[in-house]
């Protein structure tokens, strides 16, 4: 009985196959690692809501200002969710026997049972985010919300993350904007108008002596 | 790891056994500053062991009625530490779902996530606290003084334009109102039953109106509104009024003197010599807010006197007062002699009867009352004397010839009309109540608030009596020890749940609007009333009714008071002395036999009468001197005490004619000899939770309630003061949970310093200066030439070289530099300060066996040192919260970066951070670090006590167990302040630059608010023109533990006492050596 020789493709067989057990823990760990990341796990976010609210269509092709709904995110600290009486304003005109906007009407008619809306940007609890600060100190709502004007269900276009909230107050300039046009949407995009202008962060920067605080407590209490 | 742990601790312990001290340290020298009886005797822990921990024995035990062993704590450590890790590895990925419910329809001003404040009141036993209720989103969170109110408006320090400070039951009260404990519905002897079925029994009942025998048993109350449907009542219903600590004495000796009831308030602001009669100011008087306003702009050199002016207090009193506390002359003397000492004073000054007493002859009391004669003389017309609730009418009357004779009145004094001069005194009306009782008169009895059966004078029997009435109704927050035994009991609404009105002590009428509908159905007082008429009017249709006329109803409720509506004052002219005649025991010496004590009764700082019986903000806020928390006790002076033979921390049986209780004993520097001073307000079997819980209540005496029933020695004979009464040791051993030997920072890291050193830390850290030297020398300073911090820059400048040099690298502060001061001159101790902390920061109780264990969380503490002789000592309280240093000694030890130093001048702490390893609690010279040992939280989310939640000041994060807290100066409100203001200025609302300081004033802190005499400033250093910087650059100033170089931006105003000359054995004040 001869003996049996192994092929010689097996030879590179073996480096693939220790190629493949040396590196698939370190494979995995990396796809865990990364898979845990705020980035992975918020990003995309984009709970049901119980009124299928589209900002596609209300900010976006109607073009209705921010503000028109979240009136007081410059004077509060939350950019408050609209109560059903605001929805009303148009809806007791337009679409006024929609089956999708019974939640609103009820709500709206009977004045308690309230619309319950998920919350799509949560931050920790010990977290204490001022929306106030930010747009008076001209910071675009796009620059954490993302292209809301984009989206028929809105979801978490950006990491929130302490890190990235650190790295816009260490340099805040980039994300600086013409306070008339803290609530465009496209803003950093050349072709839409209007856009951000090349100095147009530092410009702001001085004239509204913006220096973020990265002071502990500047978020934490 | 546990087992190792466990290993090494045994070895510490056993290390600490063998380390006793080599030779017993020496008592503190006479006229030095002591903290304790205990440190006198040397029996401190620093004094015990010089190794001694800082934590005392089984700090680190878990909680427990048998205490868990070490090792079992990390066994169960580690098995939830285990589980809580495979709950956070499955929920890591996404934070809990959270719902965002707008309101359907938003009220205008309505903001999510912002504050409201309203103006309202509170009625504390008929005195109205006017007040601002903070509430978020519909849910009131806080409370503090209204400072537009004419009552407490205007502002102390120089610069500040409006200020009010609040009582700590004011403040507390608030507490109540989210009580899981309260009420929830009606009950007809014991069963639960509904407001209809109530209704209907009292519609049984107005038919008995008519005949007679319906009586009304009332709280005091000065409410417009129940006076008009009282009224209504007159001639058909018996009204009877009762407060177990009332101010009745004061209306019959104004009686006497001048033949109707009428109120005298003192104008303090205008007084040089301010003389108390066994009578407190700051705390129980009900004109407390203005007293300690007016107390305090008087005593400010340069304040409202004058340049370079003052007022000198004198206090006569048995047992310290917080007045008695703040006094450059006190005398302790039992209460008892306060007549002999009026009629003397009285005989001096204007040849009224003089008595002849032993103890006047005795040369300290005979030295003491002729320089105040003398000084009261002098400033005559710049003078007052202010008697106590304790004393008898005639003292009272007598006090009003003698305040008449120095021309008080209309100078320092007015006399007020008041509208029910007529009434009887609240021990009159509830002796006839219960007498009818028990004669079968009454046939129905309505009880509106109040606790009788628990607070009566014993000898009437109330619940006896109350047993012979056929239909009783309690209306009552709490299901209460009256409501125990009446057959109807009804909830009452909290003050924040319904409208009413009151007044303040000088009648100014107050509105307290409701905030939030009760939450569970309770009536307020007016509604109750409404009800016996037949009537069912809400208590908005009555308050409105009583006070308001259509066109400024809004602006009432806005305000919180109507204008002009104070008693008005008159001119009245006492008659002739009352007759007295004084008791051998008045008669006799100052020396006793041991059965002829007198037992004197004090409200009590934890419940007042017993009514925040439930409140745990209270019952662990340390008493202002004793430092108790969680108890009643009996005071005893340490000479009584040794003569008698009796111990601190143990139980004494105290005999009150043939009634004898069993209290804890408590040696108190300073207490009459004598004078046995029992508190009242404890042993309540019906208050709640709070008062029952196991580990609240000591269990080795068989207790089963926090604190001991004093009123089970109250008669109507000795209501206030009982006379021949005896003590005896019980022999028991009882432990007081006394926080004064906690947190002491004296010794420091080195613990076997030795009396001298600490006499010498002692002295740099209560800095007190006499007036006459502060005035003689313009360049003396608190602050030692030594300690100067020349900054390498400062030093320069002068062409200096800098005397210190810190190891790590000076901070840069470009912008706001926030700074406190607080005056140790003004603070009276009252504790106001450490509650609005509690309420601001949703600091956590931690329950009495928790504060035996040192794990009490308060982030201000009060510091009181006593100098000179434990017989007469003085005092010096000295709130204490984190210093805020610029070199911090915290900052540089945590090794996760939770405590870092902020780019204006704060130790930020990053809850979410903190590992606890305390690393920065242990480096902390000023040990005003708490760690958080357990879940304090925990109780809050079980169902039942949900509601609780609902009092959180959502601004602060609630902390979990096991991360380090301090004090933040506040730093939601620096923040929130810091934002709108820039935000203002942003967006074109307001001129200026955005980083300009924060105008003065507009960011205070809870504790700055709630200080009734402005002790406590806070404010940007960054802003030249801030009441902050002028403070720090005061005379006064000086900073704890200089040579540490800690830099602290919390700075003291040193203490300017201002004895008499004449006063041979007035303890001087002790400066600092190197002072000039």
């Amino acid at each position: 009985m001869s003996r049996f020789i192994f092929p010689e493709w097996t030879e590179t067989l073996k480096k693939w196959v220790s190629l493949l057990v040396l590196g698939a823990p370190i494979y995995l760990i990396a796809l865990i690692a990364y898979g845990v990341t705020p980035e992975a796990i918020r990003i995309g976010y984009q709970p049901e809501q119980p009124v299928p609210y589209s900002h596609a269509l209300h900010a976006g092709e109607l073009g209705i200002d921010c503000r028109y709904c979240h009136t007081t995110v410059e004077r509060a600290a939350k950019a408050a969710i609209p109560p059903a009486a605001t929805c009303m304003n148009c809806h007791s005109q337009v679409k006024t026997t929609s089956d999708l906007l019974l939640p609103i009407r009820q709500a709206y008619a009977e004045g308690k049972d309230s619309v319950k809306w998920t919350r799509v940007h949560d931050l920790p609890d010990y977290v204490y985010f001022n929306h106030m600060a930010h747009v008076n100190a001209s910071i675009g709502c796009e620059t954490c919300h993302g292209r809301i004007d984009q989206m028929v269900r809105v979801y978490q276009a950006k990491p929130l993350t302490m890190g990235w909230c650190i790295d816009c107050h260490k340099n805040p300039t980039p994300y600086l904007r013409n306070p008339e046009n803290v609530t465009k949407m496209g803003y950093d995009d050349p072709s839409s108008t209007p856009h951000r202008m090349p100095d147009e962060g530092a410009k702001v920067a001085q004239k509204n002596d913006v220096h973020p605080p990265t002071n502990c407590s500047t978020c934490h209490r | 790891m546990s087992a190792k742990e466990h290993d090494h601790d045994h070895d510490h312990d056993h290390h600490d056994h063998d380390a006793q001290p080599s030779a017993p340290l020496p008592a503190t020298p006479e006229h030095g500053y002591w903290m304790s009886m205990r440190e006198l005797a040397g029996e401190a822990d620093w004094q015990q062991s010089p190794s001694a921990k800082e934590f005392p024995p089984g700090a680190d035990q878990a909680p427990g009625l048998d205490p868990m062993s070490r090792r079992n704590f990390f066994h169960l450590m580690g098995a939830s530490a285990g589980l809580a890790g495979l709950a956070a590895g499955a929920g890591a990925c996404r934070y809990d779902k959270e719902e965002i419910v707008p309101l359907a329809r938003r009220p205008e001003d309505q903001i999510p996530g912002t504050t409201l404040q309203y103006a309202t009141t509170y009625d504390l036993a008929g005195v109205a606290h006017p007040i601002v209720a903070t509430s978020y989103e519909g849910r009131p969170i806080h409370l503090d003084g209204n400072p537009d109110h004419p009552w407490n408006s205007g502002g102390i320090v120089p610069g500040t334009k409006r200020h009010a400070g609040l009582s700590t039951f004011a403040q507390a009260s608030i507490l109540h109102l989210y009580d899981p404990d309260r009420s929830r519905g009606p009950l007809t002897k014991g069963q639960g039953s509904s407001l209809d079925a109530f209704k209907a029994a009292l519609g049984d009942l107005r038919k008995l109106i008519d005949q007679g025998g319906v009586r009304v048993l009332s709280e005091a109350s000065s409410s417009q509104t129940i006076a008009g449907l009282r009224a209504r009542l007159a001639g058909k219903v018996g009204w009877h009024e009762y407060e177990p600590i009332s101010w009745d004495n004061e209306r019959a000796g104004t009686k006497m003197a001048f033949g109707r009831a009428m109120r005298p308030i003192a104008r303090l602001d205008k007084c040089e010599t301010i003389v108390t009669l066994d009578c407190d100011l700051f705390v129980e008087h009900p004109a407390a807010a203005r007293y300690n306003r007016d107390w305090a702009r008087s005593r400010r050199k340069g304040g409202s006197l004058g340049p370079n002016k003052m007022n000198r207090t004198w206090s006569i009193e048995s047992t310290f007062s917080n007045t008695g506390a703040v006094a450059d002359h006190r005398l302790p003397l039992r209460s008892e002699y306060g007549l002999p000492v009026a009629m003397h004073i009285d005989a001096v000054l204007s040849g009224g009867a003089a008595p002849n007493s032993e103890f006047l002859k005795e040369s300290k009391v005979q030295t003491f009352l002729s320089v105040l004669i003398d000084e009261l003389k002098q400033n005559a017309g710049k003078s007052v004397v202010i008697a106590g609730r304790r004393q008898p009418p005639e003292v009272h009357a007598i006090v009003a010839r003698i305040n008449q004779t120095l021309g008080a009145v209309g100078a320092t004094l007015d006399y007020h009309e008041l509208p029910d001069a007529d009434r009887p005194t609240h021990l009159e009306s509830i002796t006839t109540l219960a007498k009818d009782m028990a004669a079968g008169k009454v046939k129905a009895l309505l009880i509106l608030g109040g606790n009788p059966v628990y607070d009566a004078p014993v000898d009437l029997d109330f619940a006896g009596a109350l047993a012979k009435v056929d239909t009783s109704i309690h209306l009552s927050q709490y299901e209460d020890e009256t409501s125990q035994k009446t057959t109807w009991h009804v909830p009452q609404a909290h003050f924040l749940e319904a409208w009413g009105d009151a007044r303040t002590w000088d009648g100014t009428q107050s509105v307290a609007q409701p905030l939030i509908n009760p939450l569970w159905g309770g009536l307020s007082n007016a509604e109750m009333l409404s009800l016996l008429l037949g009537e069912e009017k809400t208590s908005m249709e009555l308050v409105q009714a009583a006070l308001g006329n259509p066109g400024n109803w809004k602006q009432l409720v806005h305000d919180g008071f109507v204008p002009n509506t104070a008693y008005p004052a008159a001119q009245v002219t006492p008659g002739a002395a009352p007759q007295v005649n004084l008791t051998p025991s008045q008669n006799a010496g100052s020396m006793r036999k041991a059965n002829e004590l007198e037992v004197v009764f004090h409200y009590s700082p934890f419940t007042y009468d017993g009514r925040f019986g439930n409140n745990a903000w209270l019952w662990e806020t340390p008493d202002f001197l004793t430092k108790v928390t969680w108890d009643n006790y009996a005071m005893v002076s340490p000479k009584t005490a040794t003569q008698l033979g009796l111990e601190n921390d143990t139980m004494i049986n105290v005999k009150v004619g043939d009634r004898s209780i069993k209290l804890p004993c408590y040696t108190m520097p300073g207490q009459a000899p004598y004078s046995i001073g029992v508190v009242l307000g404890g042993g309540r079997t019906h208050a709640g939770h709070v008062s029952t819980h196991p580990h609240n209540v000591d269990h080795k005496i068989g207790n089963k309630v926090v604190g001991f029933d004093t009123n089970k020695v109250r008669t109507t004979a000795g209501f206030d003061i009982a006379l021949g009464c005896s003590v005896a040791a019980a022999g028991q051993k009882y432990e007081l949970a006394d926080t004064q030997d906690h947190w002491d920072y004296r010794p420091g890291i080195l613990k076997d310093v030795g009396k001298n050193e600490i006499q010498t830390r002692t002295l740099g850290l209560v800095r007190e200066v006499p007036a006459a030297q502060y005035d003689a020398d313009k360049s003396w300073h608190a602050e030692e030439e030594a300690e100067f911090w020349d900054d390498q820059e400062v030093a320069a400048a002068e062409g200096k070289q800098a005397r210190h040099l810190s190891l790590f690298a000076e901070h840069e502060y470009p912008g706001h530099r926030w700074g406190m001061a607080i005056d140790l001159g003004t603070c009276t101790g009252c504790n106001a300060c450490m509650v609005a902390c509690q309420s601001e920061n949703n600091v956590p109780v931690v329950g009495r066996q928790e504060v035996i264990n040192n794990r009490e969380m308060s982030w201000i503490r009060i510091d009181r040192y006593f100098q000179g002789s434990p017989d007469d000592p003085h005092v010096v309280h000295q709130p204490l919260a984190c210093q805020q240093c610029e070199n911090a000694p915290c900052e540089q030890v945590c090794p996760v970066g939770a405590t870092s130093h902020s780019s204006e001048g704060l130790n930020d702490m990053a809850y979410n951070r903190c590992i606890g390893t305390r690393y920065c609690a242990n480096n902390c010279p000023y040990k005003v670090r708490r760690f958080n040992f357990l879940d304090w939280n925990k109780e809050f989310r079980d169902a039942r006590a949900q509601v609780r939640q609902l009092l959180f000041n959502p601004d602060v994060t609630v902390r979990m167990r096991g991360v380090m807290e301090k004090c933040t100066f506040c730093v939601q409100r620096i923040q929130n302040g810091k934002i709108r203001a820039k935000a203002e200025v942003r967006n074109g609302m307001k001129p200026g630059a955005v980083n300009a300081p924060v105008p003065d004033g507009v960011i205070e802190t809870a504790c700055q608010m709630a200080c009734p005499t402005e002790a406590i400033v806070f404010g940007d250093l960054q802003d030249k023109t801030s009441r902050i910087s002028a403070l720090h650059e005061d005379r006064r100033q000086y900073a704890l533990l200089p040579e540490m170089y800690t830099k602290p931006r919390n700075r003291y105003l040193a203490r300017v006492r201002n004895p008499n000359p004449r006063m041979p054995n007035s303890a001087p004040a002790v400066t600092s050596e190197g002072a000039k």
